[in-house]
């Protein structure tokens, strides 16, 4: 018994000692690795977001984040040149990197990879899978666009149908047509990530078909100011670039996933304990942080009283979990 | 469905969309039609139209004038191509591997020159854009007026640029010369006309050519530079080439063709009509794979395309 007892003081003390050897991290090393340009609006709230991060001081953390820019195309590489520099203990992607990551993750185990959004699949261990879903915003402008529309002709114009598009888009569509079912929807992908040119023919393809509130997706609004359209955008709040168009934008916040992703590389250093990432992908709702919508005040200002109370309404409703809005990811077509 | 599609405004926006769509590429290909023309593939088009997007968006954020942006654009289109000129018709180095390598350096120096201009802050400004120029007496007609007559000026200077090139191409004496470098570089020399110099030339026209291309982009539709604007764009100038037989005219039908193709499938998007619209986007490369396997004897092709001049 008493041998017993020594013994389990004695592996207390050990484990106590243990503890205090191992200290707890205090600096933390990011390396964020975006799939094009900083200026691009996803991009954009990526890097604010991990910059509000970083500010926050998450488990007093001094966090040091460096970006590449433009990857897509050799994402391996440019991982494995962050992972054998020894320096960084999270590469945080903000694309689909599954490939790449699939290929590094079992020869860099201490470091934590992360992938975002469509195109990745579930690798569980150090591979996490984030997806940014903007659908609650999105639902709200399209309640906004229902109301405010003369044509009830909505349109969309977006990059490519994929997951982390279309919950966007049928959200936005199905706002519409909750408050105004005499609404038509009108959907054009323009078949690049980025092609401001592009994006803005769709835009006036789109005005020609009758169109008078438009989800801008893919960051081109010199169509909508020059014809004086509604359009929303999406990301980051867009009006600065589009002060007459713009009506609303559904902003995303990395902010809550960043964070979990910080908890995950966290535990790991503090309790030593194996990466273990879920093989579905993690995402967070609007009432945990993940958006939030930004009403141009310029509209604000002009729309009739009943819309903005909607808004406030619906927003509070959403948020309460009282309103849930479906996560659809279905393909969209046009009426 | 199809009644929407006809519907006169949807057809004047269609058509209208075609000739915008149409202005960089067209720009380009005159360009590189010249180029090539005179013996020269230049297949650095795209990363030269890259960096006019570039620094026509520069020019213009820095001095307020479009006309100064479009100016720079045509200034650096042409200093890449003299650069391209010097390796390939100085030095005769392999013309298709120094324009890949000329796309490798538009694509790095101008997202490297956007960073160290507008250093921290991830939103770079927007300039104010072209407006659209109304022809006086013209822009009013109806249908005719908003398809042809409300672009912008960067439109009717590419539309004025096919009949000049075609001029200058067969009815000037040293549009013949820049043709005979092309087919027969050696009849030229022997006569004491130096090769090189007008290759030199070609060239340099296309690359200024390509730049304004790519002003386009930036001070008429966009507002802003974003790495990899062009986004093929240059690409298609060359293939373009290839499906308009290498002579001006057919080469604005290939631009207007698939231009057109594009413009309608965006449409046809919007109005719900349900075809594969990828299929009217590869289009254009089918086409001119198909032309050049058609008429691969015919085809119009230089008979010294691609291939250094060197005395002896």
């Amino acid at each position: 018994m008493l041998a017993r007892r020594t013994l389990l003081t004695l592996t207390l003390a050990l484990a106590a000692a243990s503890a205090a050897w191992a200290e707890d991290p205090t600096k933390l090393k990011i390396a964020g690795i975006l799939s094009a340009g900083k200026e691009a609006p996803w991009e954009t709230s990526f890097v604010s977001s991990m910059d509000r991060v970083i500010a926050a001081k998450p488990h007093g953390l001094a966090i040091e984040a460096n970006y590449t820019e433009n990857v897509y195309d050799n994402a391996e590489q440019v991982f494995r040149t962050y992972a054998e520099t020894g320096e960084y203990d999270i590469l945080f992607g903000d694309t689909a990197y599954a490939d790449a990551i699939e290929k590094l993750k079992d020869e860099f185990p201490d470091i934590l990879f992360v992938m975002s959004g469509s195109g990745n699949r579930g690798m569980g261990g150090n591979a996490y899978w984030i997806f940014i879903h903007a659908h609650e915003p999105a639902y709200v402008m399209g309640e906004m666009a229902g109301k405010l529309t003369k044509s009830n002709v909505v349109g969309t114009v977006s990059t490519f149908p994929a997951d982390d598009t279309n919950d966007q888009i049928n959200a936005f569509f199905a706002g519409a047509k909750a408050v105004n079912p005499a609404v038509k929807q009108k959907i054009t992908y323009i078949q690049s990530w980025y092609d401001p040119a592009k994006s803005n023919e769709a835009t006036s393809a789109q005005i020609a078909a009758g169109a008078d509130m438009i989800y801008q997706m893919s960051g081109a609004f010199e169509v909508c100011e020059e014809k004086a359209i509604g359009c929303f955008g999406n990301y980051v709040d867009m009006s600065p670039a589009a002060p007459k168009s713009i009506v609303a934008s559904a902003i995303v916040k990395w902010d809550p996933a960043i964070d979990w992703v910080i908890g995950e590389w966290w535990k790991h250093k503090t309790t030593g304990a194996a990466y273990d990432a879920p093989k579905e992908p993690k995402w967070f709702t609007w009432a945990e942080g993940s958006g939030d919508i930004a009403v141009n005040p310029a509209w604000a200002a002009k729309m009739p009283d009943d819309v903005k109370k909607m808004i406030d309404d619906s927003t509070a409703a959403i948020k309460s979990g009282k309103t849930k809005v479906e996560l659809n990811l279905n393909e969209v077509k046009s009426d | 469905m199809l009644s929407d599609l006809l519907q006169m405004s949807v057809l004047a926006s269609i058509l209208a969309a075609t000739l915008r769509i149409a202005t960089p590429v067209l720009l380009a290909a005159l360009g590189e039609l010249v180029a090539e023309r005179s013996g020269v593939y230049n297949m650095g088009v795209e990363g030269t139209m890259l960096m006019g997007a570039f620094t026509a968006y520069l020019a213009a954020d820095g001095t307020g004038s479009l006309t100064l942006g479009l100016i720079a654009a045509m200034l650096t289109g042409a200093l890449m191509s003299l650069l391209f000129a010097i390796l390939v018709v100085t030095l005769g180095i392999e013309q298709i591997v120094t324009g890949l390598a000329i796309n490798l350096l538009g694509s790095g120096l101008s997202v490297f020159w956007l960073r160290a201009a507008f250093a921290s802050d991830a939103k770079s400004p927007t300039i104010a854009l072209f407006e659209p120029l109304d022809i006086p007496g013209l822009a009013g007609l109806p249908f005719v007026g908003p398809v042809l007559f409300q672009q912008k000026l960067v439109t009717y200077l590419a539309l004025l640029a096919v009949p000049a090139v075609w001029f200058f191409l067969y009815r000037t004496r040293q549009g013949l010369e820049l043709r005979c470098c092309g087919e027969n570089p050696k009849a030229l020399d022997v006569k004491g006309l130096s090769v090189a110099a007008r290759r030199y030339g070609a060239v340099v026209f296309g690359g200024a050519m390509a730049g304004a291309g790519g002003a386009f982009l930036t001070l008429a539709t966009s507002a802003r530079f974003v790495p990899e604007i062009t986004a093929g764009r240059g690409w298609l100038a060359i293939v373009i080439v290839i499906a308009g037989m290498w002579r001006p005219g057919p080469v604005l039908l290939a631009t207007l063709a698939f231009s057109f193709l594009d413009a309608l499938q965006l449409q046809m998007q919007g109005i719900g009509i349900r075809v594969p619209y990828q299929i009217l986007l590869a289009m254009p490369y089918a086409v001119a794979i198909l032309a050049l396997a058609l008429r691969r004897r015919q085809s119009g092709a230089p008979e010294q395309l691609g291939i250094p001049y060197i005395r002896g």
